[in-house]
């Protein structure tokens, strides 16, 4: 039996993913990204929900919050609101964003926060053991699909570009420069980023190895995609099984969050102010019928 | 109120749109008014609903305003004065909505009032729509003068000579908190509607443009919670605001503000349950849920405004409170307190806000140069970690809601696991202290507890009948002590016992809308006090001060 050293992360916490996981690579795309950038690690938030992918947030040197399952998106949503001046940057599951977190994505959608939603999609629930996600296969074996999967697949890209997000991409967490170059693509996209990256799971996913996914991806920057033709990117949206596209699918600009409400675009970051009392005489006169 | 006369107004109206019956109460008078009474003096009936559902409120003297046209069925032992709404209506051309300030104006003509503070008030509550102050001050002046005009076969109740006392408001509880919160330098405020909370978003959005509040609609209770707890983590005052329903969907981020020792306040407007219960109605079922909702041990604060006034003071008070201590605090309202509006003096501006252990940018700036190391978890003699807004450059804020250790790193090693969670759950002891000597836990009426024949336990909106209920049984000759409890969590025992250790022997009744009597098992639970008897009422209406005063008379008997 082979020993595997688990390796120890710049925060001194020790990796306890699996050999071999997925999330090896996009950890690793996310660091390339930010130091690429330049951007200070106090400036940098990251949200995680529950699941392997959860544990991002012990393993990398930038503001962290390690959330409950499924809520990533609100809450970027919210620190955006409150310090408009930080990276921030989303990491949920696909049984997080997809199954119990489905709820919150086409309300991040709508309201085009200046933020980055990472999807750790390895089409299955990995931290407990191996059930059924939504974006597991039809037919495909798990601990809770026995005789197979019998419900449909979850499509992620056309259900985000449906709702019309502005910047919508998939990524392979087997092709870490790709990956890195995505990641950075979504950072400086001025607007609610979305990338699903394909992550295998190499405990509990029989069906989407390395190898499966990797003799079927192909980059649709290498095709002449226009990714500001949203049809195109519906029609490739549809693209699985044989062929799956990764690259970014569609890009669009338009208003965020922080130009359409007023007191994040008037003032500094509401985070930075010092507290202090508002004065209330005048709601009092407005609407409570002040008497003397 | 613009003379100087007390009023409380109290509506009832079912949950639907269009149609339905609905109800208004005002009583107003010339020293405090607390709860409404048994009796109507004047009824305004638009329907024939009204005297069939509110009939039991007539007394010998009532008066029946209606149009006959309209309201056939009118009770015998009413007195009548008829108006025809609809005709007066149809005559000058106004609009069938305006027919309830034809109703004021022939009230008001009714109790004497002067007609020129009527217009103001009618002014002033279509206040900014010129057409619509127009329409209705016609209506009004309508329905004062045809009122005035008639021969009137009764001799109409008069109110005493106002006599104005000062600087005053008229203001809900939802209103007074959502003042507080502007005063308190709440940054954002994130809610989903839910009655009888919705009022509180209603006016908090307003403050987008007018005070600069970050105000957003979630798509759900969970990610209100989440949101604003996101906001209070990057170091802004942040809150949300609910009714039972909602309030379990926040359940889970709450524990999640416990773990992160986050200062996330929630409002919980109760109405009765269980599940979709009645939902515009009041009730006061949630005192237990409040302070026992979310899984594992961590601690909170909770506080139950006295009234609209206290509603304001409490607000800012949690705020600071909740920062001093790095804690969830809820803030505790039924229906009754969130909905009825009150005549009160008008909000001083001198508040004082506590950031407590949160250190500004560029503070934290200045002392991680000269060599701090910040830990956003760091252990301390009061449970209290020093923290720093978000963004601060050289210190990262790390919060992990698996157990951690100081840095906010995910660990499960027994003696971190001990130390943190002993961390967080000392601060409940010294929470305590500080509430018990700096702040007003609980408040006393009437009576004293050693001179009172019985001694009532409350806390929230029960306190106002049971303060008409004394003036009730005052004439009975029996001396009723009034005790409100407003911060129930972490419950103030020391307080609690000295005051009722003055009760020894004396008949204790706890009055709650509620069956189970929570407050009296929450004492008991804490301090082992046993109450004699729980006057409850969960019907949804709250009491009336005689009915109150005749219940607690029978308990006496029994």
């Amino acid at each position: 039996m082979s020993v595997f050293r688990q390796p120890v992360s710049d925060t001194g916490a020790v990796i306890t993913w699996c050999p071999g996981c997925g999330n090896f690579g996009i950890l690793r795309a996310f660091k390339k990204a930010i130091n690429d950038l330049g951007i200070p690690p106090w400036k940098v938030v990251v949200v995680t929900g529950i699941g392997c992918h959860g544990k991002f947030h012990n393993y990398v040197n930038v503001n962290t919050i390690h959330t409950i399952h499924g809520r990533v998106a609100p809450m970027i949503t919210a620190i955006k609101a409150a310090n408009k001046e930080l990276t921030v940057i989303g990491l949920a599951g696909d049984g997080d964003q997809y199954a119990i977190g489905v709820g919150h994505l086409p309300h991040i959608i709508r309201r085009n926060p200046d933020v980055t939603l990472i999807v750790h999609n390895n089409s299955v629930f990995g931290l407990t053991t191996g059930q059924a996600s939504p974006t597991s296969e039809k037919g495909q074996i798990t601990r809770t699909t026995p005789w197979g999967q019998w419900e449909e697949r979850f499509n992620p890209i056309a259900f985000v570009l449906s709702q019309g997000a502005s910047f919508v991409a998939r990524g392979f967490a087997g092709d870490v420069d790709h990956l890195t170059w995505l990641i950075k693509e979504a950072i400086k996209h001025k607007g609610f980023s979305f990338i699903d990256v394909l992550q295998p799971c190499v405990t509990f996913d029989r069906i989407h190895t390395y190898t499966w996914y990797r003799e079927r991806i192909y980059k649709l920057e290498e095709t002449g995609h226009d990714p500001s033709n949203w049809h195109a990117a519906m029609s490739k949206a549809y693209e699985w099984g044989d062929k799956i596209p990764i690259g970014i699918f569609y890009r669009v600009e338009k208003p965020t969050m922080e130009d359409l409400l007023d007191p994040i675009k008037k003032n500094p970051p509401l985070a930075y102010l010092h507290l202090k009392p508002k004065k209330i005489t005048d709601l009092l006169e407005k609407y409570f019928s002040l008497t003397e | 109120m613009y003379m100087g006369y007390y009023a409380v107004g109290v509506s009832e109206y079912p949950s639907l749109i269009r149609g339905g019956h609905t109800a208004y109460w005002v009583r107003a008078g010339t020293e405090k008014i607390y709860e409404l009474e048994d009796h109507t003096d004047i009824v305004v009936a638009f329907d024939e609903a009204t005297f069939q559902r509110h009939g039991w409120e007539i007394h010998e003297d009532s008066i029946a305003v209606y149009d006959p046209q309209v309201v056939k069925n009118v009770p015998e032992n009413i007195k009548k004065t008829p108006i025809p709404f609809r005709k007066l209506l149809r005559e000058n051309g106004l609009k069938p909505i305006t027919m309830n300030m034809m109703a004021v104006g022939a009230v008001s003509a009714l109790l004497g009032l002067p007609l020129d503070t009527v217009l103001k008030s009618v002014e002033y509550q279509f206040r900014g729509r010129e057409r619509v102050i127009e329409e209705n001050k016609k209506s009004c002046m309508i329905g004062y003068e045809y009122m005035s005009s008639q021969p009137l076969s009764i001799e109409p109740p008069r109110l005493d000579e106002p006599r104005p006392w000062g600087k005053r408001i008229m203001i809900t509880g939802n209103e007074a908190i959502a003042v507080g919160f502007v005063k308190g330098d709440l940054r954002m405020y994130v809610a989903y509607p839910m009655t009888p909370a919705s009022p509180l978003l209603h006016f908090m959005v307003r403050m987008i443009k007018e005070k600069d509040i970050v105000t957003i609609q979630a798509e759900s209770e969970i990610a209100a919670a989440q949101m604003a707890l996101a906001a209070c983590w990057t170091g802004i005052r942040a809150a949300t605001g609910t009714s039972g329903g909602g309030f379990a969907l926040m359940n889970e981020t709450l524990s999640e503000a416990g773990m992160f020792e986050a200062p996330l306040i929630i409002v919980v407007a109760m109405r009765p349950g269980p599940s979709t219960g009645m939902a515009t109605h009041s009730a006061q079922e949630d005192l237990l849920y409040s302070i026992f909702a979310g899984h594992g041990e961590f601690p909170r604060i909770v506080v139950a405004p006295a009234d609209q006034e206290d509603a304001y003071y409490r607000a800012v008070e949690l705020l600071n409170l909740a920062w001093k201590w790095r804690v969830p605090g809820i803030i505790l309202e039924d229906k009754h307190l969130a909905e009825s509006i009150r005549t009160v003096p008008a909000f001083r501006e001198d508040l004082v806000l506590e950031k407590g252990a949160l250190l500004y940018k560029e503070e934290a700036e200045e002392k991680i140069r000269n060599g701090w190391k910040y830990l956003p978890y760091q252990v301390t003699e009061n449970g209290v970690s020093p923290w720093v807004p978000t963004g601060t450059e050289g210190a990262l804020n790390k919060s992990d809601s698996s157990e951690h250790d100081e840095r906010g790193i995910v660990s499960e090693r027994p003696h971190i696991a001990n130390m943190m969670y002993k961390k967080r759950m000392r601060k409940e002891k010294y929470i305590l202290e500080d509430l018990e000597k700096n702040y007003e836990v609980i408040r006393t009426y009437g009576y004293p507890v050693e001179e009172a024949d019985i001694v009532v336990l409350t806390w929230g909106s029960a306190t106002w009948a049971s303060l008409e209920a004394k003036k009730h049984l005052d004439k009975e000759g029996l001396k009723l002590g009034i005790v409100q409890v407003i911060y129930l969590w972490p419950f103030p025992k020391n307080k609690f016992n000295e005051i009722m250790g003055r009760a020894s022997g004396k008949p204790v009744f706890t009055v709650e809308y509620n069956l189970r009597g929570q407050l009296g098992l929450l004492a008991k639970m804490v301090t082992g006090f046993t109450v004699t008897d729980h006057i409850g009422k969960i019907d949804g209406r709250p009491f009336r001060g005689k009915q109150l005063a005749q219940e607690i008379i029978s308990r006496l008997k029994r």
